[in-house]
């Protein structure tokens, strides 16, 4: 009985303990905006031409970049075969290899071997579009 | 009772201001750090008393940790001259040496790098072994563990306690005399085996451009995340996950990818196995 109990309080510090880790971490953030003027200097604007997030969210789910990918906010998008996609816009270089812009993540996106032959990311044989909407997606992931 | 309250008040009202001493501090410590009022330029000294402070607690530091090194015979004339190639070759670019200055980018540094003569001359050998051998934090002096065998270690240090004998013809003389080179660490028999993965990680940098779990460091985003290591399905998109393939791309990053921009580091084999042990003991 006292075992239980003691089970539940640790629990509950536990969870408040987290909690807590939480607001540590988005603490500087949360100051920063409220002294303002420190800027987080952060990823370069990663707006994608003729790119939409909305329609690339829905071109990521139908082209199943999940099954190798995880990737947030992508439903069931939990593959472990390619890297995790999770804050992509802070990302330095795309796939390790070329500088990250929009005119590299598109082309890698469209056609990864054309750029790397050893990869083992294949040529997903979407159009233009398709790729600028998903970089423009990707770009959006903080 | 009211005299029971009274000497309950005597240890809450202390209690209580110290607790109040404390967060006023903690309140001030970050409105400094978060307002940007610091100032971490190098151009700016430390408080006298600031400087005196670390440097006391950098002594009594060496002075516990090296306690139980003990110290091989450090007169051999061979030992000496192979300490002063591995001086010449990694110490003398910031510590200089008698009549020679230190490189410009060793100049600004703070805190600026010892003269190592004076050093030499009051420090016993294990401190000297204990500090070259493990690095000091936060002054720029690196650990030379993984980069130079046990051997050239103590012939750094029998090097460093003939230095405040030497006039600077002297050491010409003898630089110019020189022989043999520093033999970089991983062609050597003695590496120490028992430096574990995430401490060489550290040690060869990998974090300034990696964020890896159980790895304290900068939240840089160059490379890629380390993290569930061993749920990746290929390293760098090319070669399936197996610790023995981990350990060709930790040495030889290029011959896997040839875009790649991982650098080769000059990872010793076995600092790699480490490596890759660390990585795939991770969830």
């Amino acid at each position: 009985m006292a075992a239980a109990g003691l089970a539940t309080r640790l629990a509950t510090h536990a969870a408040s303990l987290l909690a807590l880790a939480r607001l540590a971490r988005a603490a500087p953030v949360v100051t920063c905006f409220l002294i303002a003027g420190c800027g987080t200097g952060g990823a370069p604007d990663s707006a994608v031409p003729g790119g939409s997030a909305q329609r690339g969210k829905l071109a990521l789910q139908q082209r199943d970049c999940g099954v190798c990918h995880r990737i947030p906010g992508i439903r069931g998008a939990r593959g472990d075969v390619g890297p995790s996609l999770h804050g992509y816009a802070q990302r330095v270089y795309v796939a390790g290899k070329f500088p990250h812009d929009a005119a590299h993540l598109v082309r890698w996106i469209r056609d990864a071997p054309a750029l790397a032959p050893r990869t083992a990311m294949p040529a997903m044989g979407v159009s233009e579009q398709e790729a600028r909407d998903m970089a423009a997606y990707l770009q959006g992931l903080r | 009772m009211k005299a029971r309250l009274a000497r309950r008040h005597k240890i809450l009202l202390p209690l209580l201001g110290a607790g109040l001493l404390m967060a006023v501090g903690a309140v001030t410590a970050a409105a400094v750090l978060l307002s940007g009022g610091f100032e971490v330029a190098a151009t700016r000294q430390h408080f006298l008393l600031t400087h005196r402070l670390l440097e006391a607690g950098l002594h009594f530091s060496i002075r516990t940790h090296a306690r139980d090194i003990v110290a091989p015979e450090l007169g051999n004339p061979q030992m000496v001259e192979q300490g002063m190639a591995c001086y010449r070759q990694h110490c003398e670019q910031c510590h200089g040496a008698p009549g020679r200055a230190s490189v410009p980018a060793a100049m600004g540094l703070l805190p600026v790098p010892a003269s190592l003569v004076q050093t030499a001359r009051d420090w016993p050998a294990e401190w000297l072994y204990y500090v070259t051998r493990e690095g000091v934090r936060m002054t720029g002096m690196p650990a030379w563990e993984v980069r130079l065998s046990e051997q050239s270690l103590w012939d750094t240090v029998a090097f460093l306690k003939v230095l405040p004998e030497l006039t600077p013809a002297d050491y010409a003389a003898r630089a110019a005399a020189l022989q043999g080179q520093c033999p970089p660490r991983s062609d050597l028999p003695d590496m120490r085996p028992d430096v574990p993965g995430d401490v060489l990680l550290r040690q060869y940098g990998c974090h300034a451009c990696h964020h890896i779990d159980g790895v304290t460091g900068p939240r840089s985003t160059t490379g890629p995340a380390l993290s569930s290591w061993p749920r990746r399905s290929y390293i760098a998109g090319t070669l399936p996950n197996t610790p023995e393939n981990l350990v060709r791309w930790i040495r030889d990053p290029k011959a896997v990818s040839p875009q790649t921009l991982m650098p080769d580091l000059g990872v010793a084999e076995s600092h790699a196995m480490e490596m890759a042990a660390f990585l795939f003991s991770q969830r």
